[in-house]
């Protein structure tokens, strides 16, 4: 009876502008049908509310009494052991059948009331019009017009593009406003990139059986990116995800805090059209028993990320442990485009080595805070990876002669990270004069970065396609210098850090601000404790009188060195109403933070406004890998 | 410059540049199906925008007609709400119904940017708010019985804070 009705009301649901959403809510029903099945084997009493809905109405006066309920709940729960699994897929039946919209089959399971005998109560829901319910289903306007529920004329494809700007948890709390917003909160297009990580997304699978379910109900074909955690790294997991999600493509597996590694022994199959894999390593665990089951599914990947445990060690470690073979790994990945090894204590040149070696693909390579590099390898990198365009190394043992012995003039080199890297002048004034592409650089905290480096690079020419410069805490350098380079270059650039550097104030910046009409992100100023006060009004009027395209700033003087008026509120308007692409403007906590933030409050952008401590700005936006690179 | 005049449902006339005009993909539709034609008095008639929001959806189509194409977020893990620019910020503080009526005439419209721009803003409304403070400011009704509303809070645990 049950699958009768629902597969007439099937093709009424097909609505040209819906045909998506009824595509899912069709293979949603063709799911829970087959799971609502088992059920009604399993318990009798369902057949009695199955029949019509005439019945359903018979019955409801008994039913109504919430206190005949409980008994029943008992009973069914002490029956089905595996009451996880069982609520899951009732809940998914329910939900399936109440898109269709005809009360008639909304029924309930395991003894629980239909929902259909209030809906026939209520004014607006009159007899008459539950034939036209489904017609009008999944389009409601008609049927709310009554109550001038504005939300409700949004149709759900719109209802559904909301929802996509909310966090997981969020959606979820959605799916109890009301039964509309049930349906699209558990529509498959809002879950293609989920991540089960609890620290991450705040959602936290209770057992196996409830993840196996959602993999092969919530998730299923729509399922492009998916973050693990340990407990729920298995082989059951991953033959689910392989069977059930044959569009995976993305994969991040948090081993970060394993204690022991799970047994793999078992597993025989992966997800094989993965492109991008992020493993998140243990200090301690060996990987090897997991790795060796999957290189043979993971030769098509294109993005790898090792994420290391640089964040979360205090001290130097004794005990160096090589986690994970990167020999065997290099030959598993041939096509790899975009290695980041973020973080990780036991790479050192033989690993960058290995892999330039069998990645010939490559165009972007990361080794941040990978602090064993030296760079002994990098000449042999350059000369294998033609095309090779982004070399990230910040915080690494770079020693100047290997990287003077790179043959910068024939690499397709554009944009280079070098931080904290501690390389000589001479270096760098080699470095620089010999690239002839470089469009990003960031070199801050290097004490070798000096007036003659900026000098010499002017003096060649090859500063010419650069729009992104970092110099953050460069002390070597002094403004005369930084505005002699900003003279000739500032109109190209598109990014700025003159960051903690405490002889770099309101003053510099006022004089090249007019120059910056290109900048999109400006970091300026220092925690430092300054002998000056900045004029931060005047600095948010040269801001905004001369950068238009400006979307993220972030100033970081501590809140004692910023003088500011009572006028402060009219600079900060005009800031917010010239910057018109503002996105983000990052401030110490203080008085001043404060201002910013209820100015741009009384227009409703409290998002843009953020303190230091939960928002960073970085030139890392203008990465033209930067999409791929962003993990965690 | 080609005009192209555009109809809203209470009947009024907009004159607008064809460019801008053809940010809207239903709009650009019609006329290369109708055939663009300079000497005629082409109208293209709107019957599902009134005068008044179809005035808002011009402005906003004037401001945005250089901005870059939108890029395909095939690959999108995460949306923001919060790249809003000030310019848009101002341009939606209006009333919810405004609002809404903004959201289907870029829907119908097809204007991806103003459709995305304005389902932030409702997602912005949204974040932070319990549900019986989402009933209340969208002014839903809660069709749950108790018992259906239990279910889907036990369905959705996975989803609290433990």
């Amino acid at each position: 009876m049950l699958e009768r009705s629902r597969m007439s009301d099937s093709p009424e649901m097909d609505t040209p502008a819906e045909e998506e959403i009824s595509d899912i809510n069709e293979s949603v029903l063709r799911q829970s049908t087959e799971i609502l099945a088992t059920t009604t084997r399993q318990s009798p009493q369902i057949d009695d509310l199955t029949e019509t809905q005439e019945d359903n109405i018979r019955q409801s006066p008994e039913m109504n009494e919430p206190k005949s309920e409980s008994p029943e709940i008992k009973q069914t729960t002490q029956e089905s052991p595996e009451i996880n699994i069982m609520s899951m897929f009732e809940s998914l039946a329910v939900n399936a059948l109440t898109t269709i919209g005809n009360p008639g089959t909304n029924v309930e399971v395991k003894g629980e009331h239909p929902s259909m005998p209030k809906k026939i109560k209520r004014s607006e829901f009159t007899p008459s019009e539950c034939s036209d319910f489904s017609d009008e289903f999944p389009i409601p306007p008609q049927r709310s017009k009554k109550k001038d529920r504005t939300i409700e004329k949004l149709p759900d494809k719109v209802l559904l593009n909301i929802f996509s700007y909310l966090s997981h948890r969020a959606i979820c709390r959605m799916a109890t406003v009301c039964k509309r917003w049930r349906m699209v909160a558990y529509d498959t297009k809002l879950w293609t990139h989920v991540s089960l990580r609890p620290e991450i997304s705040g959602l936290h699978v209770g057992s196996l059986e409830s993840l196996l379910a959602l993999i092969s109900i919530r998730f299923g074909p729509s399922l492009r990116y998916i973050e693990l955690p340990i407990e729920l790294i298995t082989h059951t997991v991953l033959h689910e995800l392989a069977s059930k999600c044959p569009n995976l493509t993305h994969m991040l597996l948090d081993f970060s805090t394993a204690m022991q590694l799970h047994d793999f022994s078992e597993m025989q199959a992966f997800p094989t059209k993965l492109r991008y894999l992020c493993i998140c390593l243990s200090e301690v665990i060996f990987m090897e028993g997991f790795m060796r089951k999957i290189y043979n599914f993971i030769n098509g990947l294109e993005i790898l990320h090792l994420i290391g445990t640089y964040e979360k060690v205090e001290e130097e470690e004794e005990e160096i442990y090589e986690v994970i073979n990167v020999h065997k790994l290099k030959s598993a990945t041939p096509n790899l485009r975009v290695i980041n090894l973020y973080g990780i204590n036991f790479v050192d040149d033989s690993h960058i080595d290995a892999f330039s070696s069998n990645c010939i693909q490559l165009e972007c390579l990361a080794v941040n805070y990978c602090n064993k590099v030296t760079g002994s390898t990098m000449k042999t990198l350059f000369q294998r990876s033609r095309r090779l365009t982004c070399l990230l190394m910040n915080g690494c043992s770079l020693q100047s002669e290997y990287v003077m012995q790179v043959e910068w003039e024939k690499s397709s080199i554009q944009e280079l990270d070098v931080t904290a890297t501690d390389l000589s002048s001479e270096c760098l004034i080699d470095m620089l004069t010999r690239i002839p592409n470089l469009r990003f650089l960031s070199a801050g905290q290097i004490n070798g970065f000096n007036d003659s480096v900026l000098k010499a690079w002017i003096e060649a020419g090859t500063a010419r396609n650069l729009v992104a410069l970092d110099v953050d805490a460069s002390d070597n350098l002094t403004d005369e210098a930084l505005h002699r380079f900003l003279s000739r270059h500032g109109s190209q650039l598109w990014g700025l850090v003159m960051s903690g550097m405490p002889h770099i104030t309101d003053q510099l910046w006022q004089s090249v601000l007019q120059l910056l009409t290109n900048a999109k992100i400006l970091i300026m100023g220092t925690q430092e404790r300054l002998g000056v006060n900045i004029h931060v009004d005047q600095l948010m009027d040269g801001i905004a009188n001369s950068c238009p395209n400006l979307e993220r700033l972030e100033l970081r003087w501590d809140p004692e060195n910023l003088r500011f008026s009572d006028k402060s509120q009219k600079a900060i308007d005009i800031l917010r109403v010239k910057c018109l692409k503002l996105k983000c403007l990052v401030l110490s906590d203080g008085r001043y933070y404060e201002i910013v933030k209820a100015n741009f409050e009384r227009a409703d952008r409290t998002t843009v406004v953020r303190t230091s401590t939960n928002c960073r700005v970085s030139n890392y936006y203008l990465l033209s890998n930067y999409k791929d690179l962003i993990f965690n | 410059m080609p005009n192209i005049k555009l109809q809203s449902s209470d009947n009024e006339i907009f004159d607008v540049d064809v460019e801008i005009a053809k940010c809207s993909v239903t709009i650009k539709t019609m006329l290369e199906d109708l055939g663009m034609d300079d000497d005629e008095e082409e109208v293209v008639p709107l019957p599902n925008v009134n005068s008044a929001i179809l005035k808002k959806v011009i402005q906003w189509a004037t401001f945005h007609k250089d901005d870059p194409p939108l890029p395909e977020d095939d690959e999108n893990k995460e949306k923001r709400t919060d790249d809003i620019s000030s310019w848009d910020a101002d341009f939606l503080k209006v009333d919810q119904g405004t609002l809404f009526e903004l959201i289907l005439a870029a829907n119908y419209l097809d204007i991806k940017g103003l459709l995305d721009v304005t389902c932030k803003t409702v997602a912005n409304m949204i974040k932070g708010k319990t549900p019986e403070e989402i009933r209340k400011t969208f002014n839903i009704k809660n069709d749950f019985t108790a018992a259906e509303e239990e279910q889907v809070r036990k369905e959705n645990e996975w989803c609290e804070e433990k």
